[in-house]
């Protein structure tokens, strides 16, 4: 995580947003449930073996049914991690859309890259649109997001 | 059988009453006031160690509301569809499903999220009212996928408007037989 802040005019559109990698594992999925108040069991029940499946990186990756899936909400604050660890914390997320294409599993490392689409002002603040993707072990984006950070301005 | 059949019938459409208040609902008193606990535990649950959830002093200093604030993905946790029990779109599933009963569709396909200001700690969430706003398929290799979008907007206990927000609510449906997708 960096603490240096982004300037609404240091930013252009094409800019790469800094990738964030992040590994979830169930336990994450489990504190997640308790947080969001959601008890849908196939969030984060605890008969899932994948963490031994997947322990022996030459075994095959099998996913089976009764495997723990991660929150769409869970991935939603994810992708604003990264953007606030990108912008610094003088920005703001003001919009989200986050789409869930395909299920994601944890113990997985997860990819989250991006970039810059549009700046404009708006009511006299820095705003700019990004693009997300989080993507999985397999490099299939799973949740492809769209945002609107506030950024400080210099002057 | 021709190609212009649709999964969503008129009559399922007009049980969703599109644009029209449909629900209203509350949280937990323990849920809906925004704490230093919840906070944290959400900070936590990602492994998200930015200090702007953690330290007052670097929220004063650095942050851009000059206090501490909860992350705007927070207010996907007031959904009351994900969260609450609510089910503005059962009657709809119930007729595509053919039958009584109180249905929620599969999973959520997306949010929306457009934060007219951030949840401050202290603040309460009163209520969310839901409105459907529209609902869709689209066709896949094995399935028909339905989709009903509703909208929560979410209000603090003093009525103010925060946060307009909207859920994917999303099912799958067979092929009527005789029109699968060919392999």
């Amino acid at each position: 995580m960096s603490t240096a802040q982004l300037y609404f005019e240091d930013v252009k559109a094409g800019d790469e947003v800094r990738p964030m990698f992040k590994y979830v594992d169930q336990i994450m999925c489990v504190e997640w449930g308790h947080v969001s108040n959601n008890g849908d069991v196939g969030h984060w029940h605890i008969w899932s073996n994948r963490h031994k499946q997947t322990a022996d990186p030459a075994a095959p990756v099998v996913r089976r049914g009764q495997d723990p899936t991660l929150h769409g909400q869970f991935k939603a604050a994810l992708v604003e991690q990264m953007l606030l660890d990108w912008a610094g914390p003088g920005a703001w997320v003001k919009k989200m859309e986050v789409k869930y294409k395909v299920w994601d599993y944890p113990y997985e490392l997860k990819s989250f890259s991006g970039k810059v689409v549009g700046r404009r002002e708006e009511g006299g603040e820095g705003v700019v649109d990004v693009e997300v993707t989080m993507a999985n072990e397999e490099g299939l984006v799973t949740t492809p997001a769209t945002a609107t950070v506030v950024l400080p301005k210099r002057s | 059988m021709s190609n212009d059949w649709l999964i969503i019938t008129e009559k399922a459409k007009e049980k969703l009453r599109i644009g029209e208040l449909v629900d209203t609902r509350t949280f937990d008193p323990n849920r809906s006031l925004i704490t230093d606990k919840w906070l944290k535990l959400y900070a936590l649950a990602l492994r998200d160690s930015n200090p702007l959830w953690f330290d007052d002093a670097y929220a004063k200093r650095e942050g851009r509301f000059g206090r501490r604030v909860v992350p705007t993905a927070y207010y996907t946790l007031f959904n009351p569809m994900e969260n609450g029990g609510a089910c503005p779109a059962s009657d709809f599933w119930a007729e595509l499903h053919g039958k009584p009963g109180r249905y929620w569709g599969g999973h959520a396909a997306y949010n929306k999220i457009d934060a007219k200001r951030p949840l401050r700690l202290g603040d309460r969430v009163g209520y969310c009212e839901l409105r459907n706003r529209d609902c869709f398929e689209k066709r896949g290799k094995k399935n028909v996928l339905v989709c009903v979008e509703t909208e929560y907007r979410v209000f603090t206990a003093e009525k103010e408007l925060v946060a307009v927000c909207a859920y994917g609510n999303m099912s799958q449906f067979g092929y009527p037989p005789g029109t699968e997708p060919k392999a």
